[in-house]
């Protein structure tokens, strides 16, 4: 459970506005840091326009709330939205509904928080596989499908960087059909 | 899909169980924490940045356990191929090579930035790079003070404007104006 701000090194908790920019020696176990406290600003409520208060001018009702005045329209589905149902991401204003719809669907790359970790998988099999080199005509294989379906995950997500796990997967994934290959020739040769 | 907004790989922390990485975007960064086979991901957002800190440690983590490992897989077959012969040698030599590589790997110098958010904090660790760690230390730093001036500034100019006294002098109800709505004098 995340308690705020502490020691990097012996996790006490720390009263950041005690804290100014600089090195730092922790109170608990006396070992230095460098640290840059910030206060951010408090996150305030936003004001809702009531239908009255629009007139008759801006007096379109949200589709949701009768009594708030409209001051979107949903990019998906078209209705009108007050400031409470309006949800801003990735560039697209959406409804509540539009919004649990697309995000159900995988649409939004903002809203997912869980995914498949191809990468991970790639060179989980990539460095087990070595040890269980007797199987490398499967599993080096599997290296390779993982470590496409992870190059193409980076691309949907638009990541940059990182990819150096990912070269290690695939020459794993050689080493272990060569041994395997070294393994198959020597078994053949000695019956030969 | 939607269009993905830009993510650059900043680094990654590494534990026995789970790997953290990082990801800068426009809006803070992006935290992906992986079993080998979900990804967990969160968001640490600039203008909710609390703290962050730079120390330098040991290294340890998952690469000591992975060459002894590997040392011990080497060690169990010398028994099998013989003590003697340049297999022997060759599984001896690869032996010692893993045991100075777990040992040499834990005492490698790194340098860790956290960030602490309102909501959860994340970790970087680079190893040896000493340079690239202050860089990304002032990097997050100037992100998040950027971000919080921003938002301060646009809080600034959504307060509403204070209310100008009235031109109109206020009704004296015991007075001889009789400014009630409505009311009509008696003829």
């Amino acid at each position: 459970m995340y308690a705020g701000p502490a020691c990097p090194r012996c996790k006490t908790a720390l009263d950041v506005s005690l804290l100014t920019p600089g090195e730092q020696i922790c109170p608990a176990c006396s070992r230095p840091f460098l640290a840059t406290p910030f206060k951010p600003p408090e996150a305030r409520a936003e004001t809702v326009a009531s239908l009255v208060e629009a007139g008759p001018e801006g007096g379109i009702p949200c589709a949701r709330h009768a009594g708030n005045a409209a001051v979107a329209n949903c990019s998906r589905c078209g209705i009108f939205m007050c400031s409470l149902c309006r949800i801003e991401i990735d560039g697209m204003e959406l409804c509540p509904s539009c919004f649990d719809r697309l995000s159900n669907e995988g649409v939004l790359s903002s809203a997912q928080t869980r995914l498949r970790d191809y990468q991970g998988l790639a060179l989980s099999i990539g460095v087990f596989g070595c040890f269980l080199y007797v199987f490398g005509f499967l599993t080096g294989p599997l290296t390779f499908y993982f470590a496409w379906r992870a190059f193409r995950q980076r691309r949907l997500l638009g990541e940059r960087g990182g990819a150096f796990s990912l070269v290690i997967s695939i020459l794993l994934g050689l080493f272990q059909i060569g041994l395997t290959a070294v393994l198959v020739w020597a078994l053949v040769s000695e019956s030969t | 899909m939607s269009e993905p907004p830009r993510r650059d790989f900043l680094g990654e922390y590494r534990g026995l169980a789970e790997r953290t990485r990082v990801f800068r975007t426009a809006e803070g960064l992006e935290v992906d924490t992986s079993d080998h086979y979900e990804i967990r991901r969160r968001r640490v957002f600039y203008d909710e940045v609390l703290l962050v800190t730079l120390h330098k440690g040991l290294s340890g983590g998952l690469y000591p356990l992975v060459f002894v490992l590997l040392a011990l897989s080497m060690a169990v077959v010398i028994p099998i191929v013989g003590t003697e012969g340049a297999s022997a040698w060759i599984l001896g030599g690869w032996t010692a090579f893993f045991l100075v590589a777990a040992v040499a790997s834990f005492f490698i110098p790194a340098w860790t930035v956290t960030v602490f958010g309102k909501r959860t904090r994340t970790r970087v660790r680079f190893r040896f790079r000493q340079t690239r760690a202050r860089q990304v230390y002032a990097e997050i730093c100037q992100a998040a003070a950027a971000a919080q001036r921003q938002l301060a500034e646009r809080q600034r100019a959504q307060a509403p404007v204070a209310q100008q006294p009235s031109a109109l002098r206020p009704l004296d109800p015991l007075g001889d104006d009789r400014g009630d709505i409505g009311a009509h004098p008696v003829e």
